[in-house]
């Protein structure tokens, strides 16, 4: 029982690291900064839950149900505010008058020499 | 030798953004930076297991400083001025030559992690001992060591935060503002049409103050409610990691940057005058003294108690036990700390964004 809760841990940690550094290739790769802010966010929430997910595995395995416990806390307290910063960035960034990057500018171009 | 790699690893990190920091030439690029050569910096102290620096790196240094920053860009515009002469021979002169005196002195310095090192034979061979426990009984080795053995020092510290509040508060306060008759005033004047090279409006759009365009909070909605539903655990953390620092870590100086990091988070999303509601300006001005003043309070009662200057066993409810009295005296001077810590963090920001 304990060497499949080892693996399942294992295997959700491999897929966070797996996960965010595909976001961190995103942010680096993307061409604008909403399609960068988007591969950001990734790691906020799904890396962040799978991490999580893992070490909750190793803690209620190890029998540390504090720090289990301070590990959901923390883990909803991520759920709440890295989505919350990410969309104030965005947000931000759209009322200063950046838009988002297009790989076909014409049409937008057309309609608003047409407008 | 796992964790020695991973040590050196986030030194290199470490050093990669120390470079990237000091060749950015936009200076919200090098804030940022600055923000995560905090945290690397934590997460080194943590596997370095000093949790209590770490805890202080990633609240003051990656938090509340990263915040201050910003906002003493608000006030200076976000670019670096081209510097013409490159090499300033002097200064070149002067930093060698300090270089090579810390390289002269570095050699007499014992060997990293030498535990006959003198700081491990007498000092710290004391702090770790179980006498020194029975003394304390205090389960966090660090603040014994901050709040009682290094008492003048952090009392010391504290008067710093409180004198670096006066200077921005004689700097920077104007004699009428924050008057409510002034404050209206402002918010019945159009804002600035002509965005100039700082753009005043710009910075004033983004903190909500009077003078700038009058922020729509109805199309906030998912910031104020979020906003709302964090603080007050925010600040019930902040409280904990003040009164808990004892037993964990934490203390004053991480708990007072939480709270501060509550006003700030009000002031960014409601706007200024908002959170002044919440902790006023007299209020603040008051509480960065009354801290102070708590902590060498404390002092003072334990000499009037017969016992030296911050001699916490003298505050004992029951003489036979003086480790009571050194939690008591811990816990006050922790409070002192706390109040002046997030009343200056809560001033230094307001007086950097307010004008």
């Amino acid at each position: 029982m304990n060497a499949v809760l080892d693996v399942v841990a294992g295997l959700l940690l491999a897929l966070g690291c797996f996960t965010a550094l595909t976001s961190a290739l995103g942010l680096y790769r993307l061409p604008d900064f909403f399609a960068r802010i988007h591969a950001a966010g990734k790691t906020d929430t799904l890396v962040q839950l799978l991490v999580v997910g893992a070490l909750l595995i190793e803690a209620a395995r190890l029998g540390h149900l504090s720090a289990a416990l301070k590990l959901v806390l923390i883990s909803i307290f991520l759920l709440v505010t890295s989505p919350t910063a990410t969309h104030a960035i965005a947000s931000a960034a759209y009322q200063e008058g950046l838009r988002p990057w297009s790989p076909d500018p014409a049409p937008s171009e057309a309609e608003e020499s047409g407008a | 030798m796992n964790e020695l790699a991973l040590l050196a690893g986030l030194l290199a990190l470490v050093v990669a953004t120390a470079v990237g920091t000091v060749q950015a030439r936009n200076l919200y690029a090098a804030t940022i930076l600055l923000g995560i050569y905090s945290l690397l910096m934590a997460l080194t102290w943590t596997l370095l297991h000093a949790v209590d620096v770490a805890f202080t790196e990633a609240s003051v240094g990656a938090g509340v400083s990263t915040i201050l920053l910003f906002a003493a860009l608000v006030r200076i515009g976000g670019r670096e001025t081209e510097n013409q002469s490159n090499l300033h021979l002097p200064a070149l002169l002067l930093v060698l030559l300090l270089g090579g005196l810390l390289a002269y002195g570095l050699e007499d310095a014992p060997a990293f992690g030498d535990p006959d090192a003198p700081v491990h034979r007498r000092a710290a061979a004391f702090y770790t001992s179980l006498e020194s426990y029975h003394l304390s009984h205090s389960k966090n080795l660090a603040t014994p060591v901050l709040a009682s053995y290094r008492g003048y020092d952090t009392l010391f510290e504290t008067a710093v935060i409180f004198t670096a509040g006066l200077a921005m508060i004689l700097l920077l306060r104007k004699e009428s503002a924050g008057s409510p008759a002034e404050a209206e005033e402002i918010a019945e004047d159009p804002p600035a049409a002509e965005p100039d090279a700082v753009d005043p409006g710009r910075s004033a759009r983004l903190l909500g103050r009077p003078g700038g365009a009058p922020r729509d909070l109805g199309r906030h909605p998912v910031l104020s409610k979020v906003c709302k539903t964090v603080v007050p655990f925010v600040v019930v953390f902040g409280l904990y990691v003040i009164t808990h620092g004892e037993l964990g870590p934490g203390g004053g100086f991480q708990g007072g940057v939480i709270i501060a990091a509550a006003f700030v988070l009000v002031a960014l999303v409601f706007g200024l005058p908002r959170a002044r509601q919440f902790l006023p300006r007299a209020w603040s001005d008051a509480l960065a003294g009354v801290g102070v003043l708590v902590y060498a309070g404390v002092g003072l009662t334990t000499m009037a108690l017969g016992g030296t200057y911050l001699e916490y066993a003298r505050l004992a409810l029951d003489p036979e036990h003086p480790a009571g009295g050194q939690t008591l005296g811990m816990t006050l001077v922790e409070m002192g700390v706390g109040v002046t810590v997030a009343a200056v963090m809560a001033t230094i920001f307001s007086e950097m964004v307010e004008d």
